[in-house]
């Protein structure tokens, strides 16, 4: 026990006598132990230190106690094996590994969307587009309370309203500087008759600013052109309480 | 008189068949001149329930109070806002010369509930059941003429009311614990030991809340006894106005058979209300 001991002892002060003039030995047995006769600086530089050397000398004693044979290897590669173990794992199994991988992606049904005709899933709760909606019987729900011009924390909301000859209040004016709103939604949550509402559209890119100042005919006009999907989305469950 | 689109009951018709079916069932057993009246005043109190659900933060939803609020003055004045609930709402409210307290009540006790419910006792949640449902049921009978309403009317309109409510909440325990939400009164949570956490995951044996749900369900059904006990007092002509007691009937049955499973689906739904609403109507009682 007590011998087996000493003489793991002895081997880590061998291994550590041996690391530390190991630069010395490696020059000095470069031309005697490699097979290749060139000795341009490059190659020397690369061939200095040995190939393991990244993780062989770990700085923990505990761990040199127990591996001190792996430390010590100092064996450089020919230039034959490295080649075949070059060759071994870059070709032969790493190539047919990624073809395999290729292969495998190839049968599979793909997980890619085909954007302009296909499009991802979008939350009921999505805030996209404004659009104005109408009632069943055709008229606008608008009633101009200026809820939403008052809520709107951008300011990008204005309307201007009055009176039609027979009493109702609507509004003469709707605008909406689409470049100002920064879509929160609160429009549509203080709007008590669910007349602004942010729909689900998401594609309305322009080329120019102007386009995105959006008036009350451009506003009711998407309203009529998404209002299936915004009623789907604002149906909600029963009521409990 | 101010006198409603055409466009509005149907408007109002949908919202009910879309958002509380069973008052829409109650609706179509109604007496054909009210029929206008009960879609009005329950679809105004859908327009107030729905506040909660669409509102993300407690300011917007006194926001859109307030506006209700206003349009409920101009609806008295005969000058409501062209939306058609208000608008068919503004026609009742003058045709049959409603009193204004009871929407009020109906108001004050929507926008306290915007906030977390936060209940001491289970006088506090029939409290808010009764300015709830039975101020509904108050404006309600107030359109078959004022001089049948007695003071047992009004009483069996509360316990009526009251027994609705906690149903409507009992039957809401799986929509509540969605959002973390618990009807139940503090007082009742201690009694029964009940593990809220457990509660909101809907493991109803493990956290005792089901001792809790059997009680509020005993509660319920003992406020439509006392309903009931005011049955000779009440003049046949108000009865249709208490047909919501069936609801009442059919739903706690429903919990009862299935045990108090209530994150099962099929308690929220009975095929068999809307005939036996009819079978009620036909005997004459409630």
């Amino acid at each position: 026990m007590v011998e087996k001991v000493m003489s793991k002892v002895f081997s880590f002060w061998k291994t550590v006598a041996s690391l530390k003039n190991r630069g010395a030995r490696q020059r000095a047995s470069l031309t005697s132990e490699y097979p290749i006769s060139m000795t341009s600086p490059f190659v020397r530089n690369f061939f200095s230190k040995p190939l393991n050397e990244g993780q062989a000398p770990s700085s923990s004693p505990s761990e040199k106690k127990t591996q001190p044979q792996q430390t010590s290897s100092e064996r450089v590669p020919t230039w034959k094996e490295l080649v075949d173990t070059t060759a071994t794992t870059l070709f032969a199994t790493e190539m047919i590994r990624g073809l395999m991988m290729t292969l495998q992606y190839f049968f599979q049904p793909a997980v890619t969307l085909n954007y302009p005709s296909e499009k991802g899933p979008l939350s009921p709760r999505f805030r996209g587009e404004h659009a104005l909606r109408r009632y069943p019987s055709g008229e606008e729900r608008c009633i101009a309370c200026k809820l939403c011009e008052a809520i709107c924390p951008a300011q990008a909301i204005t309307i201007e309203a009055e009176p039609r000859p027979d009493g109702s209040r609507r509004t003469t004016r709707y605008d909406i500087d689409m470049t100002k709103c920064i879509y929160c939604g609160m429009c549509q949550e203080a709007c008590p008759v669910d007349a602004i509402v942010e729909g689900p559209n998401f594609e309305y890119a322009t080329e120019t600013h102007e386009e995105l100042l959006y008036n009350k005919e451009k506003l009711l006009r998407n309203g009529d052109r998404w209002e299936t999907e915004i009623a789907k989305n604002l149906e909600a469950d029963a009521m409990y309480r | 008189m101010y006198k409603a689109e055409d466009s509005s009951f149907g408007y109002c018709l949908d919202l009910l068949r879309r958002y509380d079916h069973d008052q829409f069932l109650v609706n179509l057993v109604q007496p054909s001149t009210h029929r206008r009246a009960h879609a009005a005043i329950r679809a105004f109190n859908i327009e107030l329930t729905r506040i909660r659900h669409v509102v993300s933060n407690e300011d917007l939803g006194r926001l859109r109070i307030t506006f209700f609020r206003e349009a409920l003055e101009k609806a008295f004045a005969a000058t409501p806002d062209k939306q058609p609930v208000l608008d068919l709402l503004s026609e009742t409210v003058t045709q049959y010369g409603l009193s204004k307290k009871w929407f009020e009540r109906l108001l004050s006790a929507r926008e306290t509930d915007l906030s977390v419910p936060n209940y001491e006792t289970i006088e506090e949640v029939e409290q808010f059941a009764e300015s709830t449902q039975s101020s509904l049921l108050y404006a309600y009978l107030e359109t078959f003429g004022k001089q049948h309403l007695s003071s047992p009317v009004y009483e069996a309109a509360s316990h009526l009311g009251q027994s609705l409510g906690l149903t409507i909440l009992l039957r809401g325990t799986r929509h509540h614990i969605e959002s973390r939400l618990c009807y139940f009164p503090k007082e009742w949570i201690q009694k029964y030991q009940v593990d809220l956490p457990l509660h909101y995951r809907g493991l109803w044996k493990e956290s005792n809340s089901i001792n809790m749900l059997k009680k509020l369900s005993q509660q319920a059904s003992s406020h439509l006894t006392m309903a009931r006990q005011y049955v000779d007092d009440i003049p046949p002509l108000l009865f249709p106005a208490f047909l919501s007691s069936t609801i009442v009937d059919v739903y706690l049955a429903k919990i009862q058979r299935y045990n108090y499973q209530m994150l099962d689906p099929r308690i929220e739904f009975s095929a068999k209300l809307g005939l036996k609403l009819l079978w009620n109507k036909w005997r004459r009682i409630f």
